[in-house]
């Protein structure tokens, strides 16, 4: 606690300290999309050619689709044929297998994100997957995990190495016609994480994807699947920064998690990409699909998502809970502020018996800043003593933003229970003046308040992170008062 | 150390206090008794610096430095401190980390050192043991679900803490059982010496048994009506107020 | 599930309005005043081209209206025989301590309604009666009325209504005044006795598919009070439309109790929508009670206009086999400083389906705004549904906002206990259920009000829970 007060101090006046561009030698397929430029990406990374398959039967869906229109947020319309989608920096090969073959450069970026590759750096216990722009450029730890049965790999690199579990599981969660923009990922997407934890596999270290965005003019559609096999567990965190750019960059990422008998995830998630200036000029656009199976009993997925970045965040990171007495976590901290708008949640449809989900929900608004929460409990007729409780608090902090809660609540069963609460609140002008009549400034007095109204979800982060996320609030929250 | 002279305030467009005067010396203690509405809350929340009170008139010296340009935690930084009469919680916020949180705030502005967590622990045990304070309260958030009488116990933990120079405590007592009461005054009692003052406003007589006043002030409609030594206390608690209402009308 | 309408649907539903329209050029309310057909006429134009109601639709997301449109209806004009008998003299009797004003299948029924309302005796600056005979007698207080009313709802549902609205009630009262007894006014519906017959061969058809339009409108004025009790009842296994419309105007500081209870028949279609304009520190305290019917669904649709007015809403739903009850709110803090509060409970004993949509809007400019949200259903049987969703939309910060909600069960330890006292399962579940009604029943403060709500929700409860009367307490 005692480092976090003076961290908030040096942050303070360092708007976006990401925001920083590398120079680095790309190759970038130019802007538009196709059935052409589809089989160029597949073919840059060597694809087999079911992969190219479902991306085109993607894309042929994806046109049939219309960009939604339901959530609590505005954006001018999206021209898709002027994004690039894909960008790499150039190097020898696809994946670097060691680290001598990685770019200085890109080794240099990571280190001034906070993110040293070289392992022997590395946050004790802690394994990346660095993706910079659409490609993974390193992965850490490799050899350790694989003594231990754990795969932790690029996609690219797992479609090469493990077809048979990625034709089983790619878009078994996520089907490639799920919705707009995880269409749009399954037609284009081109790089992304690979998890699998073997029966009874304890991951023996964290888990972790650092996402960057650098070039301009690129989405960035990385997809993400992890697999934890009957009683494993594994504890996973991904982190997003981009350059400060004045035009709106997409990022339509999509998640998987499955969750097989008595096995346990965890996905954490930090997102701090460029959320634009304060006029609400560039950021990026958010929109992303995270969803996890309970398949087997038992199971257990827990969402912590801390979102600070980005200009709209849409994105419902959601359980289904088909194993009987599997459990669904859902914590999440969003924060607007200048003009951001967040539009976010969970889904937790109950299908299996004594299935339990919680929801813990803290939306923070400032400035023109907009939050929503939007939600969805669903108690499906086999889903016998069902439970879930949802707590949705929403924190204002000046007169200009606004704070949303839009919970939808289906209950078929007549044994299962449901709990929603939802409060919105100030701070109020008496706990301001409590603690600058004991000599704390005001926003320490507005940090401190902040961080004990988010304590539920940071408590649910991994140490180190939680630590981060205190300190990217204060950061965030910055001149946000007064 | 405190001198006010002349101060006028008004609160939501009422003149609360009016040609306020009061002059408080080092190690003096000065109990300012009075009916409801008669002004004491506004005086105490004035001195600490609360928005919402509009100074007309008047000048309050602190120290040698005009206390009203100062900001409310500069002036808690300079040592004034306010117990208040209803502590506010703080959800999410750890007791411990909060008062550590003031601790170091004060101690920079002081050019003092920082409290690591070792040396902090050990201040706030010892302190917390003086005022029989549970150490489950501590690790509590701010107030949070606190009886009446743990949050006043908490001022008075804070108070021994930060060692400030001008306390104030509004309406400590209120709320209190005799052993609550007993327990609080022994702290105030513990922190009186030669160099700090301290300003008790209090309805009842009953506290100055416990806190024995050099001073006491009665006020009434926003002026000091009276002034003289315990004994005036002793006075009050046998006729009332009413007498001295008069008096001041008449 | 599907969302969109095809092709075939839309039609369907459009061919249902216009059916409807098209059977209603008998309709004589007001024909002679410009202003009402002008009115009707663009309403009918905008049937043509308001949305259709489909679950696309966010306001129709969960209460689907297929089997409506499934069954054709037919206007009730004023010049339809109805000759409804059956139970009306001791249903219009039910109590004695209150002006009453009595529609029978969707027709004003003078001989039941007190004469003095009839007469508009009532009191000094108190206007109350059926539409139909105000707009003969106040032609131009009920068009300012209209005007200062018109244009609030802009669904098909609203629209109809306009279009083909027959009468309805009228209440306007002065500066001022209180009213020293309720307004009842009863809603009843039935199938007309045999001696009626004697016309075309489609005419049993039209007689037993009725819809009603009927149109209210209530004004108090400044500091003027009232207590308005409505009740909505219909006989067994009759089939019938009721689309009532009522708008409530409350001017600076009139207050009013408006107590509301449905219980129409079991295969009754019922849509109620309100819309309440307050001005500054008036109050209105709403008690809605919704037991009957096949196909429910009521709108509130509250806008605070003035700062220090308070809203207040209580209700209590039941949900029986194959029964739809819909609750909307939409609650608008247009302004600083007002209180509104709203606490709906449901009970479902049956394999049926509640549906409760609560909005509350907090503008920007609406600081010091209080308002609180609570739905809370009990949930007994299998193959029921609940679908529930309480929303908040805030863009002021000074404001104290909440909502919750809840689904659960009967405790099983007090049913047991209660079991253990020698207490009949269904009957144990039936004094649970009335424990958890209470809440909202003991709540009501309108005496005569409260003393219906129960004895009907009495017998609601024990065919809902198959209680003979044998088990029956008194």
């Amino acid at each position: 606690m005692g480092s976090k007060h003076q961290s908030v101090e040096t942050l303070i006046k360092s708007d976006y300290k990401y925001g920083f561009v590398t120079d680095i030698d790309s190759d970038t397929l130019p802007p538009g999309l196709s059935e052409s430029i589809i089989q160029q990406i597949s073919a840059k990374k060597n694809e087999p050619a079911w992969m190219l398959e479902w991306r085109l039967k993607a894309y042929q869906r994806w046109l049939s689709m219309e960009d939604p229109e339901w959530a609590h947020i505005q954006h001018p319309e999206i021209d898709f044929q002027a994004i690039s989608y894909y960008s790499a920096p150039r190097q020898k090969s696809a994946t670097a297998k060691s680290l001598d073959e990685i770019d200085p450069e890109l080794l240099a970026t990571y280190t001034k994100l906070g993110i040293p590759l070289e392992e022997q750096m590395v946050l004790a216990g802690v394994a990346v997957d660095a993706v910079f722009d659409s490609v993974s450029v390193a992965t850490t730890f490799r050899k350790e995990l694989a003594a231990a049965g754990v795969i932790f790999c690029s996609i690219s690199d797992a479609i090469q190495d493990y077809p048979e579990l990625i034709q089983k599981y790619l878009g078994s969660v996520v089907p490639y016609s799920d919705n707009f923009f995880a269409c749009l990922n399954a037609a284009v997407f081109t790089d992304g994480t690979f998890v699998y934890i073997p029966k009874g596999v304890r991951c023996p270290m964290e888990l972790s994807t650092y996402f960057r965005i650098n070039e301009a003019n690129t989405g960035q559609f990385e997809r993400t699947l992890i697999v934890a096999d009957e009683g494993s567990y594994v504890s996973y965190l991904e982190g997003c920064t981009a350059p400060m750019r004045d035009e709106n960059q997409l990022h339509a990422a999509v998640v998987e998690l499955v969750a097989l008998k008595d096995a346990r995830i965890k996905y954490s998630t930090i997102q701090n990409w460029y959320p634009g200036n304060e006029e609400g000029k560039g950021g990026i656009y958010n929109f992303v699909t995270k969803r996890g199976a309970c398949r087997g009993d038992r199971s257990h997925i827990s969402w912590t998502q801390v979102e600070t970045g980005s200009a709209i965040t849409w994105k419902y990171p959601s359980c289904i809970l088909h194993g009987d007495d599997s459990v669904g976590e859902f914590y999440s901290v969003a924060v607007t502020r200048g003009k951001q708008q967040a539009d976010t949640g969970t889904k937790m449809l109950h299908l299996g018996r004594n299935t339990k989900s919680t929801i813990v929900s803290k939306g923070i608004s400032a400035g023109h800043g907009q939050n929503t929460y939007r939600g969805l409990v669903r108690m499906a007729q086999r889903a016998e003593n069902a439970r879930n409780h949802s707590q949705c608090d929403s924190l204002l902090i000046g007169d200009q933003c606004g704070a949303h809660t839009f919970p939808y609540i289906e209950v078929r069963n007549p044994t299962a229970r449901v709990e929603h609460e939802a409060t919105t609140s100030k701070i109020s002008e008496d706990q301001l003046f409590y603690c600058k009549q004991r000599g704390i400034s005001e926003e320490d007095a507005v940090s401190m308040i902040v961080n004990g109204f988010c304590k539920e979800v940071f408590k649910e982060l991994p140490m180190e992170f939680a630590v981060e996320a205190q300190k990217l609030l204060g950061v965030t929250l910055e001149g946000a008062v007064g | 150390m405190l001198s006010i002279k002349n101060l006028n305030v008004m609160v939501e467009n009422k003149l609360i206090l009016k040609d306020f005067n009061l002059s408080v010396a080092a190690g003096e203690v000065h109990a300012i008794m009075g009916p409801n509405g008669s002004g004491k809350s506004t005086l105490a929340h004035v001195l600490a610096g609360k928005e919402g009170y509009e100074v007309i008139s008047g000048e309050i010296n602190y120290c040698g430095e005009n206390l009203l340009a100062l900001s409310t935690e500069q002036r808690a930084q300079k040592g004034v401190f306010l117990a208040m009469q209803y502590p506010v919680e703080l959800p999410g916020v750890n007791n411990m980390m909060f008062i550590r949180e003031s601790l170091n705030a004060i101690s920079r502005a002081r050019g003092e050192e920082e409290y690591d967590a070792v040396r902090f622990m050990k201040l706030i045990r010892e302190k917390a043991a003086a005022v029989e304070l549970d150490n489950k309260l501590l690790k509590r958030n701010v107030n949070s679900g606190f009886s009446g009488g743990e949050k006043k116990r908490n001022e008075i933990l804070q108070m021994a803490i930060l060692q400030p120079q001008l306390c104030i405590l509004d309406e400590t007592d209120s709320g209190l059982d005799i052993d609550a009461l007993r327990v609080v005054a022994k702290g105030v009692n513990d922190l009186r010496n030669k160099d700090r003052a301290m300003i008790v406003v209090t309805h009842y007589q009953r506290l100055l048994n416990y806190i024995e006043p050099d001073y006491v002030h009665v006020m009434i409609d926003g002026r000091i009506a009276a002034s003289g030594d315990k004994n005036l206390a002793l006075e009050l608690e046998e006729k009332g107020y009413n007498w001295l209402i008069e008096e001041t009308a008449a | 599930m599907i969302n969109h309408l095809n092709a075939a649907q839309s039609e369907q539903q459009r061919q249902w309005f216009q059916t409807l329209i098209t059977h209603s050029d008998s309709i004589s309310l007001g024909q002679h005043l410009p202003w009402v057909k002008h009115l009707q006429s663009k309403a009918r134009q905008e049937l043509q081209s308001l949305p259709l109601v489909q679950r696309k639709q966010e306001l129709w997301r969960y209460s689907h209206a297929e089997k409506l449109f499934k069954q054709p209806f037919y206007p009730q004009t004023n010049n339809s025989d109805n000759c409804y008998q059956a139970g009306l003299e001791s249903e219009a009797t039910l109590s004695t301590d209150s002006f009453k004003l009595v529609f029978v299948n969707g027709r004003y029924n003078a001989t039941l309604s007190s004469t003095l309302v009839v007469n508009n005796e009532l009191a000094e600056g108190v206007i109350v009666g059926n539409l139909h005979a105000v707009l003969q007698s106040h032609a131009n207080l009920v068009m300012q009325c209209f005007n200062q009313t018109a244009r609030q709802g802009e669904d098909v549902f609203s629209a109809l209504n306009t279009a083909l609205m027959s009468d309805g009630v009228f209440i306007y009262i002065d500066q001022q005044v209180t009213l020293p007894q309720p307004i009842e006014v009863l809603y009843l519906s039935g199938p007309a006795e045999k001696s009626s017959s004697g016309q075309d061969s489609d005419s049993h058809t039209q007689e037993s598919r009725k819809m009603a339009n009927l149109r209210n409108v209530i004004i108090l004025q400044a500091g003027a009070k009232l207590s308005l009790i409505e009740r909505f009842s219909g006989e067994k296994d009759f089939h019938y439309f009721n689309n009532n419309l009522t708008n409530v105007v409350l001017e600076q500081g009139a207050s009013i109790k408006h107590s509301i209870l449905q219980d129409e028949s079991n295969t009754a279609f019922h849509l109620n929508s309100l819309f309440l304009s307050l001005f500054k520190d008036s109050t209105y305290q709403g008690q809605h009670i919704a037991l009957g019917s096949s196909w429910s669904r009521t709108n509130y649709t509250a806008k605070f206009k003035g700062t220090g007015a308070t809203c207040e809403l209580k209700g209590l739903y039941t949900v029986a086999n194959q029964q739809l009850n819909d609750v909307h709110l939409d609650i608008n803090h247009a302004v600083p400083g007002c209180t509104s509060s709203e606490f709906f409970k449901g009970i479902l004993y049956g394999e049926g389906k509640a549906v409760f949509d609560g909005h509350v809007l907090v503008e920007k400019q609406s600081q010091f705004s209080d308002a609180s949200m609570k739905n809370d259903n009990l949930m007994l049987t299998e193959n029921a549904e609940v679908n529930t969703k309480p929303q908040l939309e805030i863009y002021a910060d000074n404001v104290k906002c909440s909502h919750g909600t809840t689904v659960g069960q009967i405790d099983e330890q007090q049913l047991f206990y209660l079991r253990s006292r020698g207490i009949e399962e269904s009957r144990a579940k039936k004094l649970l259920c009335l424990g958890y009604a209470s809440e909202i029943i003991d709540a009501i403060n309108e005496p005569l009000f409260q003393k219906q709500v129960k004895s009907i929700l009495d017998i609601r409860l024990n065919e809902g829970l198959l209680i003979s009367s044998s088990e029956k307490s008194s």
